[in-house]
């Protein structure tokens, strides 16, 4: 196996020093890791591993994994880590949109997307070491639900080589020419669709590297503001919110927009006295001609509606500054990440749901806390408006530290009776990890499954990709 | 011919009344506008008759659509789903098929005013939909068909631009769950529906299954029946006491625009300084409409009559029309619309642009406004003839629209002087933008006329011409890259990908029972 991949990706880009191995450990050892460069070596990775029956799991970020699941789960599997192809392909301001490969990671993006007047559509405060793509490709929640279309953005299009060894360009990528011809047209790779009659980018997108290997992706910025804003709230319920977030949402007015629990508050941007039990977090902006007008107008709606709602917005939360806030929300995480610096380690549960439940759910989840006697002090909560608000995002982070031993048992308590208690009440794991994974799918109808194994069968027929992951448990022949 | 027993067991299905073999009424079915033009690119004489169905059936329910599908694989008979039928993409191409006519279904099941989306069935038109939603200040998306046309058929099956697409998106990308009868007759149901039985999210668990449901162009029936879909609604844009009021009379009806909206005509010499707009007026968010079309088009879009429109012709609209936008600022309060407006204004400035409407060349009326927003304006294109259909369609950029628009001109200029398709000097074109503009389309609405064998063969040949032209010059891949030929045609230099496509018809529909004459076959054929 060492010989076949050094033929492929060469002597220094192969290892299988016990070192190395343990770092993309679980319970089951890799054989092997593999830092492949280019699209034609995954290629050929992918096509001898369907000879041979060998499974590959694909990583693009480095540092810490706090879902649980991102490790082998059969013998023999072969790591394919992609963080060296980490290039930024193509910047193009005028088309507002980024080409990137896998081991690109925020904290370059966003260096080199500011000097071109753009930012990207960014998840919350993530980790610096985080591949871009990979988030992309998980459907990863992103702090500015204005721009965010469809479920699938900020992701265009890609490159993928699937589970037989096929390499496809999706969206309208695929052509007709090759992306040289196709900028000398003036196309950037902005639509996802397609080609035609098929979505292979949805396919791709939450597949949790079972359907293919994306080698680069297109994906959507938008222009950098010259005037942006921070502006808070609070309150003890959630719920207070509700109205005025709504109302919002249908006007497309603010940028960042979301809502933490004071634990997570503390955690990820400061600490200090009387901060309520929720926060509320609204961004506003102007950019190009006439920038602090269109400030001023979003501004002045978006207080309109706070007063009709009852809600009243500051520029700071005591000592805490709405502009250092956004200064925060516009890098990466510091080297270590800050769901990592309170008690050392986190464990991260999520879902979706719709806005008005989301206080529901948090509550029955701290009920499940109280009775495994998980501190509630130690759960961070996130609530993330997605598709212009169709849906939100809810993520629960369980810090721990890892020497408390009894923690850590209360921890997995909570994460697979909590969870499960979520489920039952409707919560929908559109993004299952770990405890939650059978049980989802448990739960789906036949002809979900079928469906889901059918598409599996036609894209990765030796299931070589992550096997075990979502609800392809077969056992590799 | 069907079977004595196969027309009695459909009939068992849906009862007496809703099942016809009359063949006045099969006619009605096979007789569809362009259809003489694909018979034509087939090599055949054009006709506007399609195959005739054997059966039309109207099912009232999923149940009674699984059964019509469970029945068609029993016995080996093709089918296809025709919603309201504009064109001939719901057309059978099999000689042994039926048509399962969803009329009956035609319920808006819910709307989540605060969560923005709405539940309809198939045969919900587009204005039932609107006027339901007015009521809570919402709007959908609806495809520039109009208002007639199902947004059902748009969002699971069929493209979807339509005029609004800046502020509302593309029916593809609005999709937040669908019910499905699927070739096999199992009956699908995408993302939350099955954990909580609301229609919030339509992807996953896992990768999303809408990847194999339409993709960009939609399977035009070819892969099953959608029995209901949730789409994403958009902010109306009109203050809370506003209400719909309509008077006069045709052609002139009058319509209360809301307070604060306003069209422009934006008309740049050349293309450069168009495209510098059009690009700054989308990134800023400013337009629900922000739509190109001909000099000609402009006589046709803002005219109630014929001759109202070749009056404006003469007036002198030719001479003082360039490449120009039309552009529908609505606003939902006073100080957006004063931005917006503000806004609009110094974007002509700085690039040398001149209002049309300002100026007096064109004049909308209240009801233009109305039309606007219900996707009328797209079938004012049959003013001038009976007749068009487009060419081209691929859809990424502004850049690439405009491209597309300079390199189609002097071809279709040619097929104009043979005289086989209508004069709008090579100009006739639609452009919009999706999503504040991050992307565009462009596609050329050309005028024929569909009584002569020679303007349908003329007509075809020039969108084969076109087509090769988006292969050879990588302009994107047009509409209507459907049905076996045709993406054979393409396939080579788009990496093959009909190959996948067909992978996944033959793995979902085994026995090829879901039409696939707008889709594809689940074989390769041989070259
Ligand atoms: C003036 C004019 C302007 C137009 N502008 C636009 C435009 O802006 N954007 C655009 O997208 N199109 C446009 N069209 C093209 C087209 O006519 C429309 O998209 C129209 O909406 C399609 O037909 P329909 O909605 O009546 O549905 P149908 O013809 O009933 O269906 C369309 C396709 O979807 C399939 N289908 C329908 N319902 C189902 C179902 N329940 N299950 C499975 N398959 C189903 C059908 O088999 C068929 O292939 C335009 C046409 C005209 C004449």
């Amino acid at each position: 196996m060492v010989s076949i991949m050094t033929g492929i990706v060469g002597r220094d880009d192969v290892s299988d020093n016990d070192d190395v191995l343990s770092k993309y450990s679980g319970k089951t050892i890799p054989s092997l890791v593999v830092w492949p460069k280019t699209t034609d070596e995954i290629a050929r990775i992918v096509r001898w591993a369907n000879l041979k029956k060998i499974s590959l799991l694909v990583r693009s970020s480095s540092g810490p994994r706090l879902r649980g699941d991102w490790f082998p789960k059969v013998e023999n599997t072969i790591i394919l880590d992609l963080s060296k192809m980490d290039r930024i392909l193509r910047i193009d301001p005028l088309n507002k949109v980024v080409m990137i490969e896998p081991g690109v990671t925020y904290g370059k993006l966003l260096k080199e997307l500011t000097r071109k007047g753009l930012r990207p559509a960014i998840p919350f405060i993530p980790e610096a070491s985080k591949s871009v793509l990979s988030a992309c490709l998980d459907r990863e929640p992103t702090i500015m639900p204005r721009f965010h279309w469809d479920s699938s953005d900020p992701l265009l299009c890609t490159e993928t080589v699937f589970g037989t060894g096929d390499v496809l360009r999706t969206g309208a990528a695929a052509g007709p020419g090759s992306l040289e011809e196709q900028w000398a047209s003036g196309q950037a790779q902005k639509n996802p669709q397609g080609p035609s009659q098929f979505d292979p980018f949805r396919l791709v997108q939450g597949a949790q590297g079972t359907i293919g290997i994306v080698t680069w992706i297109s994906m959507k910025c938008e222009q950098l503001p010259e005037h942006h804003k921070l502006y808070l709230a609070g309150s003890d319920n959630l719920n207070d919110f509700m109205d005025f977030n709504y109302a919002v949402l249908r006007r497309r007015l603010a940028d960042e927009h979301f809502m933490l629990n004071k634990v997570n508050f503390e955690a990820a941007i400061a600490s200090a006295n009387d901060i309520p039990e929720w926060v509320l977090v609204i961004g506003v902006s102007g950019h190009g001609m006439i920038a602090e007008e269109e400030l001023e107008y979003r501004t002045g709606d978006i207080m309109d509606i706070a007063r009709e709602t009852n809600i009243i917005l500051h520029d700071s939360l005591g000592k805490i500054k709405g502009t250092d806030i956004l200064t925060l929300l516009n890098k990466p995480s510091d080297v270590a990440y800050w769901k990592l610096q309170v008690y050392g380690e986190c464990h991260e549960i999520f879902f979706l749901t719709t806005l008005d439940r989301a206080k529901e759910f948090y509550e029955v989840f701290q009920n499940t806390a109280n009775t495994v006697g998980f501190p509630i002090d130690q759960i961070g909560a996130y609530i993330q408006p997605l598709a212009q608000g169709t849906n939100t995002h809810v993520g629960l982070d369980l810090f721990y530290s890892p020497e408390d031993k009894e923690l850590v048992e209360k921890m997995i308590s909570l994460s697979s009776m909590g969870q499960a208690q979520l489920l039952n009440r409707g919560a929908y794991f559109s993004r299952p990890y770990g405890f939650i994974v059978d049980a989802v799918f448990k739960h789906a109808s036949s002809s979900t499954l079928s469906a889901m194994r059918r598409v599996k069968q036609i894209f990765d027929p030796s299931n070589i990709l992550n096997p075990g992951a979502l609800c392809f448990k077969e056992v590799l022949q | 011919m069907l079977e004595k027993n196969v027309y009695e067991s459909f009939k068992k299905i849906v009862g007496d009344q809703f099942i016809s073999q009359d063949p006045a009424v099969m006619d009605t079915y096979a007789f569809q506008w362009c259809n003489e033009i694909e018979s034509a690119q087939r090599g055949e004489e054009p006709q506007r008759f399609g195959v005739r169905p054997l059966a039309v059936l109207l099912p009232a329910s999923l149940e009674e659509v699984q059964a019509i599908v469970r029945l068609c694989n029993e016995h080996d008979v093709t089918f296809k789903a025709h919603t309201t039928g504009m064109g001939p993409w719901a057309g059978v191409s099999n000689l042994r098929s039926i048509q399962i006519d969803l009329r009956r279904m035609n319920r808006i099941l819910e709307i989540d005013e605060k969560n923005m989306y709405a539940v309809i069935e198939p045969y919900v038109t587009n204005a039932e939909l609107q006027s339901e939603l007015f009521r809570y200040g919402l709007m959908h998306h609806a495809q520039g068909a109009g208002p007639q046309t199902s947004p059902l058929a748009s969002h699971t099956s069929f493209v979807g631009p339509g005029f609004t697409s800046p502020y509302t998106g593309f029916s593809g990308r609005n999709v937040l769950g669908v019910e499905w009868v699927l070739p096999s007759g199992d009956i699908l149901r995408l993302g939350s529906y099955d954990y909580n039985g609301k229609w919030f999210s339509g992807d996953g668990p896992g990768f999303s299954l809408r990847g194999i449901m339409r993709g960009w162009l939609g399977a035009y029936g070819g892969l099953g029946v959608f029995t209901k879909a949730a789409i994403r609604l958009f902010s109306w844009p009109a203050p809370k006491d506003w209400k719909w009021k309509t008077g006069g009379t045709i052609p002139n009806y009058d319509w209360e625009v809301p307070p604060y909206w306003q069209l422009y005509v934006l008309n740049f010499e050349e293309w450069e300084e168009y495209q510098s707009a059009m690009y700054e007026l989308n990134d800023r968010e400013v337009c629900m409409v922000a739509t190109t079309s001909a000099p000609e088009g402009l006589a046709a879009l803002f005219t109630n009559t014929k001759t109202e429109a070749i009056e404006a012709i003469f007036a002198g609209l030719l001479a003082r029309t360039r490449n120009y936008i039309v552009v529908l600022v609505a606003a939902h309060t006073r100080r957006e619309f004063e931005f917006r407006a503000k806004l609009v204004k110094l974007i002509l400035e700085k690039y040398g642009g001149n209002d049309l409407i300002e100026e007096g060349v064109i004049t909308p009326k209240p009801m233009h406004y109305g039309e606007t927003v219900r996707n009328m304006l797209g079938a004012h294109a049959f003013r001038f003839s009976n007749c068009f259909q487009s060419t081209h369609g691929g859809m990424d950029t502004i850049s690439m629209a405009v491209r597309l628009a300079q390199l189609n001109q002097p071809v279709k200029q040619k097929y104009i002087e043979k005289g086989v398709i209508g004069d709008d000097r090579g100009l006739g074109v639609w452009i919009t933008s999706y999503e504040s503009g991050h992307m565009a389309h462009m596609e050329v609405p050309t005028v024929y006329d569909p009584t002569s064998v020679k303007s349908c063969l003329g007509y075809a040949e020039y969108q084969d011409e076109c087509n090769k032209m988006d292969l050879d010059q990588a302009l994107g891949m047009p509409f209507f890259i459907v049905g076996d030929e045709v993406h054979e045609f393409y396939a080579e230099r788009t990496m093959h990908y009909p190959d996948w496509l067909r992978k996944i018809k033959a793995s979902f529909d085994p026995k090829g029972l879901s039409d696939p004459s707008h889709y594809v076959k689940g074989v390769k054929k041989d070259k």
